[in-house]
């Protein structure tokens, strides 16, 4: 379930221009919560011998070289983001972003959340398909985060506010005019 | 970077309206823009607002067309063919001079036209029901029913308008004097309705709604004039085939596309069979069209392979068929088996052990005779069961009377043989019924004042008791039960015994005349019977002398 915060983007944006020195420690701050669950979901990432050979990037030709598994590609694909992103359709944007970008790494997270565990290729990926709905539900990311319980949210949010905090304080200070 | 990602968790959400406010800005400025650019060029309506505006003047034009020809039916229908053109243009001048649409001003001029049989008095009630309609706030059509209804005597329907006549006065009311009080009461009401705004807007609309009828006549007469219909009908044929055309088009063109796609995704050797594997799946999706109706039933040539199929399979129905029929026929006869072991065993439970039975005990050689017949047609041997009851009814009756009466009777195969028996006996038995018994002599009978009853004999039967009185019958003696003989009655059953030894008791009860008086009374009789007179006389001893 997203969680909404008013007035963060402004926040950041009075932060970049009035103290950007604030500006990085807050970016650092929600980084450091967000770093756990990046951390778990590429521990939940198979090693190359445990994925099904013929998926291994070095066993692919062609388009598929893209979409073979390698499990430092995949390790790298998992980050993280501080920086607000683009509003959806109906004009939401999140303050911060945990994805999963790389395509092997997309392909383990997603495979059989829609058609389950069936065929030649999903259960041989062995990973546990965890989440809530259809969209949150993955191996990698997913399963990190539903295995969070919501603290790293009210970690970013508590951040927000911490420096929100600060900037109270400045202000009052005069530090900031 | 991230914001591009699909396989992300994002957290902490913010509403962030501004790209939304912007965009929708956009948008209504880019609509400004449109409409006064439209204003400029003097354009209001886009290509597909003329279309649509085509489409909506031609179907009103089409319903407007449909109610005129009713009218202009029910007018043919009562002899005033000629006055129609005059008709349609009244109620044309009508619907411009009132603001009431034509399509409402038809059915209410029919429903007039229709009860009065005159034009100029439906006309003349049109107007009046125009303005009690505008002045009362009812649908025109239900004031000229209602006029209509009171044309006729009908005038129920008035009381809506209050026209301040009591019930029984609307109903004796002529038709005359209600069209007075209305004019009273409602004339000018839809001039002055007119006069309004609302009025004014509804003449508007009317005019509008006129146009949009004779454009959309015109739209037809334009489509019949390019497609070269002479007449509607005409024109939906062509409509109709110029759409099959099109579409035949574009499904050829989509044949030749899968077609093509089968050749680029076949390798060598498999062309054929792809190709023509589309062009059958094509072929059945387009049976479904309308251009295609001329090949229904129609079968596409087949390859040999497929023919090869077609025979296997055909064959294949064919043997299991066979095997259906093979199976049905032995359930059958299972079925009969089993009905009639189940027959044999109750009726062999029931009937055949008792036959048996008997059989072994002794019997008379006619009864056996009779069981054996009855055993042979249980067990459904006719020839037997004929042949015994020959031998049982010849020994009946020696002469043979009795076996050809069997046989005119017909059916060999009667499960009883012996039920015609009945009929005889019962033949036999009325006539033994209809015998005459002697009557007893009635002097004594005369003497004896007794209350009778009789056990066995039918009611009203004329019979005579014959008894005989033993020599101890005194004074208030009860009679003994007498056996008077035989007499034949009801129905007899063979094997009930003979009918000739049938015993009938009868029981006399009361009190009999004692001895004395009875030599008194003969002696009395005897005096009388020696009088030459022939005059009864009475013998008094003691007085001595005669009367």
């Amino acid at each position: 379930m997203p969680v909404e915060v008013t007035g963060a983007i402004e926040l950041r944006k009075a932060l970049k221009k009035y103290a950007p020195d604030l500006a990085k420690e807050s970016q650092k701050e929600i980084a450091t919560a967000l770093k756990p669950i990046v951390r778990d979901a590429r521990g939940f990432l198979p090693s190359n011998s445990e994925v099904p050979s013929g998926w291994l990037k070095e066993n692919q030709k062609g388009k598929w070289q893209n979409r073979g598994y390698d499990q430092a590609t995949a390790t790298k694909g998992i980050s993280y983001s501080t920086a607000a992103g683009k509003a959806n359709r109906q004009g939401f944007r999140s303050v911060a972003t945990i994805y999963n970008k790389s395509a092997a790494g997309a392909i383990y997270e997603t495979a059989g959340r829609k058609s389950g565990n069936v065929g030649q290729f999903t259960p041989r990926l062995n990973g546990q398909l965890r989440g809530q709905g259809q969209k949150m539900t993955g191996r990698a990311i997913f399963r990190a985060w539903a295995q969070d319980q919501g603290k790293t949210t009210a970690a970013v949010i508590k951040a927000i506010e911490t420096i929100n905090d600060k900037v109270a304080t400045l202000v009052k200070s005069g530090v900031i005019k | 970077m991230a914001q591009d990602v699909n396989l992300a968790v994002r957290i902490a959400t913010v509403l962030d309206a501004a790209g939304l406010n912007k965009a929708d800005k956009s948008v209504k400025g880019f609509e400004k823009s449109l409409k006064s650019l439209g204003k400029t060029l003097g354009i209001t309506l886009s290509a597909t607002a003329v279309v649509a505006f085509g489409k909506k003047a031609a179907q009103a034009f089409i319903q407007d067309q449909k109610e005129a020809q009713r009218l202009t039916t029910a007018v043919k229908n009562l002899g005033l063919e000629l006055s129609a053109p005059a008709i349609t243009q009244y109620i044309d001048s009508l619907s411009r001079a009132s603001g009431v649409t034509d399509s409402q001003l038809r059915p209410a001029f029919q429903a007039l036209l229709t009860t009065t049989g005159s034009v100029t008095a439906s006309q003349k009630a049109l107007a009046q029901a125009i303005d009690v309609s505008a002045g009362s706030g009812v649908a025109l059509e239900t004031v000229a029913q209602d006029l209509a209804n009171a044309y006729v005597g009908q005038t129920r329907g008035l009381r809506k308008y209050n026209l301040g006549l009591t019930q029984a006065e609307l109903k004796t009311a002529k038709f005359e004097d209600i069209s007075k009080k209305l004019n009273a009461q409602f004339s000018g009401a839809n001039a002055a309705y007119l006069d309004t705004y609302a009025g004014k807007l509804q003449m508007l609309g009317t005019a509008a709604g006129e146009a949009q009828e004779k454009i959309g006549a015109s739209v037809i007469e334009l489509a019949m004039a390019v497609t070269g219909a002479s007449d509607v009908e005409q024109l939906i044929s062509r409509i109709a085939s110029a759409t099959d055309f099109a579409v035949a088009r574009l499904d050829n063109f989509i044949e030749g596309w899968k077609i093509l796609k089968a050749i680029i995704n076949s390798s060598l050797g498999e062309f054929k069979k792809n190709i023509q594997a589309v062009q059958v799946e094509e072929f059945n999706r387009r049976m479904a069209r309308d251009y295609m109706q001329a090949w229904e039933g129609t079968n596409l040539p087949m390859s040999p392979q497929a023919l090869a199929q077609q025979k296997a399979a055909e064959a294949a129905a064919r043997k299991r068929a066979q095997a259906l029929a093979k199976v049905t026929t032995k359930n059958t006869a299972e079925l009969k088996k089993q009905n009639a072991l189940k027959k044999a065993g109750t009726v062999f439970d029931l009937e055949q052990i008792q036959l048996i039975a008997a059989l072994r005990g002794k019997l008379s050689d006619e009864d056996r005779k009779r069981v054996e017949a009855q055993l042979a047609l249980l067990n459904n041997n006719d020839a037997l069961a004929q042949k015994l009851t020959r031998e049982i009814l010849m020994a009946q009756d020696a002469t043979g009377g009795l076996y050809r009466y069997f046989l005119t009777i017909g059916d060999a195969k009667i499960k009883n043989p012996f039920a015609f028996l009945d009929d005889w006996i019962i033949q036999f038995q009325s006539k033994l019924n209809n015998l005459k018994f002697p009557t007893m002599p009635t002097a004594t009978a005369t003497a004896v004042s007794a209350a009778t009853s009789v056990s066995g004999v039918p009611a009203g039967q004329p019979w005579s008791p014959g008894f005989s009185m033993g020599g101890n019958n005194t004074p208030g003696a009860s009679f003994p039960s007498t056996n008077v003989g035989t007499v034949p009655t009801g129905n007899f059953t063979y094997g009930q015994g003979n009918p000739l030894n049938t015993n009938v008791y009868v029981t006399v009860q009361g009190s009999v005349i004692a001895e004395q008086d009875l030599t008194e009374t003969i002696s009395r009789n005897l005096q009388n019977s020696s009088l030459s007179s022939g005059k009864v006389a009475q013998l008094e001893r003691y007085s001595g002398f005669f009367l």
